[in-house]
């Protein structure tokens, strides 16, 4: 009994680490491709829940972030594909999120880059922004997708190359209006 | 600078911000208030925890919550400590899979001090995160020649490119924006000559004087270092992709315009090169131009004389004529060359990482391919794998004069690739790029 509650104890304070670690890194992610802070909520709220359910599959150390990535990837999915599922769990966090959440106004410039990232196709979109938003290395990314780094070097080549594409040809179709400028865009 | 980190909706700082110290303890609270092992019972069984009764009964209506009047088990400082952490923690250090890795099954010959003869004494490894160094290091030792931080103001690295002497590379500098919305500061890329002196160390970087206000999407540095050659993406209402070849000696410049859609390489995601490919020739540049089609984003391969005046790209340029479906990015093709592939000095051979699909079952065949450049044929297979996973793919970084030798990736190895053997880098050469575990890839290694 000792034994079971000393476990318990354990579990509590590891996963209590790995939520204050990465509860801010975990949100970002999330409402980063959420349109709304009610699925972030619930999205965020899933993520820690399967953390706290498989606590003895969370690996250490750095990679705990990226599996916290994958799991949030693979719950977004689902979530995706289900529809919205409310969860008590979220409650209050949705009220926080949705008290300070407020959808971005983009200039000519980041509009154009923002229509030509969301036209790509969703894979795509998911290993630039991994590499972009979560600031992850080829390796790290190829951990969260469960896939090899030369695979991801390999999908990283053809979406860079897509989205150049339809970047040029969004920038085309714009009409130079003394704002515009790709001198950011190296 | 990647366009996409600055339309990020939020950064990670914003987010911890959002939730309140107290929503975090308590969000921490619940979950936590079900034995792990029920939980993990719950899920095994397919019971969607958050439904189940029992453990709803311990819970309180959000919003009914208040907390304030009780033992705070989260301290409020908690959170700022926490968005710290994740600040810093987004610059992860190298992180093991260790999961994805496979022993190198080839072993070099007796000899394979020899094999490292042919290749580049000397690489650079560039980092993909910000505020870290390139690393200088030597190919057949793994030794660590240097460092080179990127120069203030700038924080990171976006492009690369080498000579292929062992010496001579140019490096590309950014810096990411202040905050994501911060689009009011210009942040041009500006580029840098490094030359590493006979036994490899690195000097100073010197700027090169060249007008990269534009957006960059190819560089390649002629074999005898004299000149520069860039692509850039259209100038915003017009159409017309183009490269500019400029002499590193004069500064004098010469731009081709493609006249019509297309682009030209690629936008540095987070550092790239090899775009474009001088042969030794130092005169004749090849390079990909990808259209956009209902299809995909089909692909031709170009060889421009920039011995010709400026002008037509297309007026300057010759086609190699590789069969268009294997390049690009198209739909339900089984067949095609994976990247971008490498042109050997002698102008005669394409090496390429080539992939073919078979199915059903699924098959993955990965293999190292040379083409002729005049006819377009395939010439030789260098290497292949089959495999259920893309695990084997393979990759080229660096092919010789007569592509007798070449740098390359199979599966997760780097090693020199020849007609007849495969000898893979020292481990720790493999090191300088893919961190404590290989293939890892933390940094991008340019020969």
């Amino acid at each position: 009994m000792r034994t079971s509650l000393t476990s318990a104890v354990e579990a509590r304070r590891r996963f209590e680490q790995i939520y204050a670690a990465n509860h801010a890194a975990i949100t970002g992610y999330v409402l980063r491709r959420t349109d709304n802070p009610d699925d972030a909520a619930d999205v965020i709220a899933e993520t820690f829940l399967a953390c706290w359910r498989r606590l003895g599959d969370v690996p250490v150390g750095g990679d705990t972030r990226l599996w916290l990535y994958g799991v949030a990837r693979r719950v977004l999915a689902n979530h995706h594909r289900a529809g919205r599922r409310r969860t008590a769990l979220a409650d209050r966090l949705r009220a926080d999120l949705a008290a300070a959440y407020r959808a971005r106004e983009y200039s000519s410039e980041l509009a154009t880059i923002t229509d030509a990232f969301r036209r790509l196709p969703a894979a795509d979109q998911e290993l630039l922004a991994l590499a972009a938003w979560e600031r992850l290395t080829t390796g790290q990314i190829a951990a969260v997708l469960g896939c090899s780094p030369n695979a991801v070097r390999i999908r990283r080549h053809r979406a860079r190359r897509r989205f150049t594409a339809l970047l040029a040809t969004d920038q085309a179709a714009r009409s130079i209006d003394g704002h515009a400028t790709n001198g950011d865009l190296a | 600078m990647n366009p996409i980190s600055r339309i990020a909706p939020v950064t990670d700082a914003e987010a911890a911000q959002m939730v309140h110290p107290d929503t975090l303890a308590d969000l921490a609270e619940r979950l936590t208030s079900t034995p792990v092992e029920a939980a993990a019972a719950e899920d095994a069984a397919g019971n969607t925890a958050w439904q189940s009764p029992r453990r709803s009964q311990g819970w309180h209506a959000a919003g009914l919550i208040h907390r304030a009047a009780g033992p705070r088990r989260w301290p409020g400082w908690l959170a700022p400590v926490a968005a710290a952490v994740a600040v810093a923690g987004v610059i992860i250090a190298s992180l093991g899979i260790s999961g994805l890795i496979r022993r190198p099954t080839a072993t070099g010959p007796a000899g394979s001090s020899g094999v490292f003869a042919n290749v580049p004494r000397h690489f650079v490894a560039v980092p993909e995160v910000p505020g870290r160094a390139v690393v200088v290091g030597a190919t057949a030792t793994g030794a660590e020649l240097g460092t080179v931080p990127p120069p203030k103001p700038h924080t990171f690295f976006a492009w690369v490119a080498a000579a292929g002497d062992g010496r001579t590379f140019v490096l590309g500098t950014s810096s990411l924006p202040r905050g994501p919305w911060d689009v009011t500061t210009p942040r041009p890329v500006k580029l840098y000559r490094l030359v590493l002196d006979r036994s490899g160390h690195p000097g100073h970087l010197a700027r090169l004087p060249i007008p990269t206000e534009k957006g960059i999407t190819g560089l390649a540095m002629s074999p005898d270092g004299s000149k520069l050659a860039v692509s850039f993406l259209p100038v915003p209402g017009q159409t017309g992709s183009k490269i500019e070849v400029f002499s590193l000696s004069t500064g004098a410049q010469r731009e081709w315009v493609w006249p019509g859609p297309g682009t030209l390489g690629e936008i540095a995601m987070p550092v790239t090169s090899g775009e474009l490919q001088w042969e030794a020739d130092n005169r004749t540049l090849m390079f990909e131009l990808t259209t956009r089609t209902p299809n995909g984003w089909p692909a031709q391969l170009y060889l421009l004389d920039t011995a010709a005046p400026g002008g037509s790209l297309l007026a300057s340029s010759a086609r190699i004529p590789v069969p268009g479906t294997y390049l690009g990015l198209q739909h339900n093709r089984q067949r095609y060359i994976v990247g971008m592939p490498l042109i050997t000095g002698d102008g005669r051979k394409l090496v390429a990482p080539f992939y073919h699909q078979k199915a059903p079952p699924k098959v993955f065949g990965f293999s190292i391919t040379e083409f002729s450049v005049r006819t377009g044929k395939l010439i030789r297979v260098l290497y292949q794998k089959r495999s259920g996973t893309e695990a084997a793919s393979t990759a080229v970084y660096w092919v010789n004069t007569h592509g007798t030798a070449m740098i390359a990736v199979r599966g997760p190895v780097f090693g020199v690739q020849t007609p007849a053997t495969f000898t893979p880098l020292p481990p720790r050469t493999q090191r300088l790029f893919t961190g404590p575990i290989p293939g890892s890839l933390s940094r991008l290694p340019v020969w």
